[in-house]
């Protein structure tokens, strides 16, 4: 299965470490698109983690005001799983610090990591209110087996 | 052994993630995620475009259609040969062909379809459920009126644009004659769209005389895989000075299209894809547990997809089965699932 990662307004070059289950699969740079590819069985249920990685203090300069002028920090746009968005399932995430847990959270500012429990694919919830798979486990199966039978 | 609709499903699915390429950027498939393969499997089967013929397919690349481009009577050439290749059909056969002396060469049907609408763009556009929804799309863009025909009564107010054989069907319309009649009847113009005629296998006698048609088009879009280039004509009993009839009187037609379209003639009958592939669609359609047609790469039977309309809200077309790709592929699809 391919994990996609969407992030926007990167700035000033955050890095990142993205988990599954507690085993690092991928560090570097935060860029718009990161891919992950692992495997998973239908139905399977993982925990996905964003560690930010090189936040320090010296990276958030302010103004005599107090207003934050210069800062290192990212956003989470959507998770996809094979191709298939998420959704508004990507608010069930947390962002994790060393004082806080804050639901909802996609914003990584302060030093910590965002976490999500996910399905492997075929998890209707990510899906509720599209129209486009009602039939998912279905067509999920024949995806499957069509790469299987042409040796994709 | 036939298999019916789960195989259609499994078909249309193992289609759609291999990556067949093709004259359209759709069928490249550029990665095998679920998400991306789902968005094409709905279009297997859709749209009426020709069988891509690999004999015509190698052909077609040997044509110089460079050296048209400086051929001042390439024009007349084309229209010299095109009614009696239209009259050439073993099965389709048209009446009164000899009524329309006027022609003009078009970029794709389209081009002369909208020039109807253009010239009567006061009017209501009426056509049958189930015809070409570009039309109602481009009505749509204009501000053009239209309705059904099986909605409303026909005003003298109205056009009309109706093809045979029917675009959904592959069959003449049922309600075709009473609509001629009417159209007849109360002096309403009516255009007769015959592009799938040449793929028609069985007998038929289209009878063109009525006063109401002035106007009749043809494209080889559906009938050879040269969509791309364009080649189709709009045939009139009556001239109408239109944008297309002026540009044309300049001389300055696709004479690349023309060209090509003057070749395809000389060397390819008409009806050469019914020729060539009515056992495959009789193979294909028990297989699959479909309707054959009459326009042989088409078929009928239950919607295989969920999804919404593909590229307009007017496409409603998911009980219409192109067999083309199952044709192309037939020798993939022997050697790994039948």
């Amino acid at each position: 299965m391919l994990l996609t990662f969407e992030f926007k307004n990167i700035n000033n070059y955050p890095v990142c470490s993205i988990h599954v289950n507690d085993i690092p699969e991928q560090f570097g740079s935060v860029e718009p698109i990161l891919n992950v590819a692992i495997d998973m069985e239908m139905y399977t249920e993982f925990n996905v983690k964003i560690y930010f990685m090189n936040k320090s203090p010296d990276d958030t300069v302010v103004d005599a005001a107090g207003n934050i002028i210069q800062d290192k920090n990212f956003e989470l746009v959507d998770i996809l799983m094979d191709g298939v968005s998420i959704g508004d399932y990507r608010w069930e995430g947390e962002y994790v610090t060393a004082t806080e847990r804050n639901k909802s959270c996609l914003f990584f500012g302060p030093p910590g990591h965002f976490e999500i429990a996910l399905k492997g694919p075929g998890d209707y919830k990510h899906l509720e209110g599209t129209t486009d798979f009602k039939d998912f486990d279905e067509q999920y199966k024949l995806w499957q087996w069509a790469k299987e039978t042409l040796k994709i | 052994m036939a298999m019916g609709k789960r195989n259609i499903k499994n078909i249309a699915w193992l289609l759609a993630t291999a990556n067949l390429g093709g004259e359209y950027k759709w069928n490249h498939t550029p990665d095998t995620s679920f998400n991306y393969v789902a968005s094409r499997v709905p279009s297997i089967f859709s749209s009426g475009n020709a069988i891509i013929d690999p004999t015509f397919a190698a052909w077609k690349r040997t044509i110089n259609i460079a050296e048209y481009l400086d051929d001042p009577f390439v024009v007349d050439k084309f229209y010299e040969a095109i009614t009696p290749y239209l009259n050439s059909s073993k099965y389709f056969k048209i009446k009164d062909t000899s009524l329309f002396t006027s022609m003009d060469y078009c970029s794709g049907s389209q081009e002369a379809f909208l020039n109807f609408m253009m010239m009567n763009r006061d009017k209501r556009l009426r056509l049958f459920k189930g015809d070409y929804w570009w039309h109602l799309d481009i009505c749509d863009s204009l501000g053009i009126e239209w309705a059904f025909i099986e909605d409303d009564e026909l005003r003298h107010t109205d056009f009309v644009i109706f093809s045979c054989p029917f675009a959904l069907t592959g069959e003449p319309h049922a309600n075709m004659l009473d609509m001629l009649d009417v159209c007849e009847h109360k002096g309403i113009e009516v255009l007769a769209d015959l592009i799938y005629m040449p793929n028609y296998k069985e007998q038929y006698e289209m009878d063109l005389g009525y006063d109401c048609i002035n106007t009749m088009t043809f494209s080889f879009s559906k009938t050879f895989p040269i969509q791309t280039a364009r080649i189709a004509v709009r045939l009139q009993k009556k001239v109408t000075r239109d944008p297309l009839n002026i540009s044309n009187n300049e001389n300055i037609e696709n004479r690349l299209a023309l060209g090509l379209g003057v070749n395809v003639m000389e060397n390819y009958p008409i009806n050469y894809m019914v020729d060539t592939y009515s056992d495959l669609q009789a193979k294909w359609c028990d297989i699959l547990s479909l309707t054959p047609s009459n326009v042989v790469h088409l078929a009928y039977g239950d919607d295989y997809s969920d999804r919404s309309n593909q590229y307009s809200k007017y496409n409603d077309q998911f009980r219409r089965y192109n067999m083309g790709i199952l044709y192309q592929n037939d020798k993939l699809l022997n050697e790994i699932y039948v």
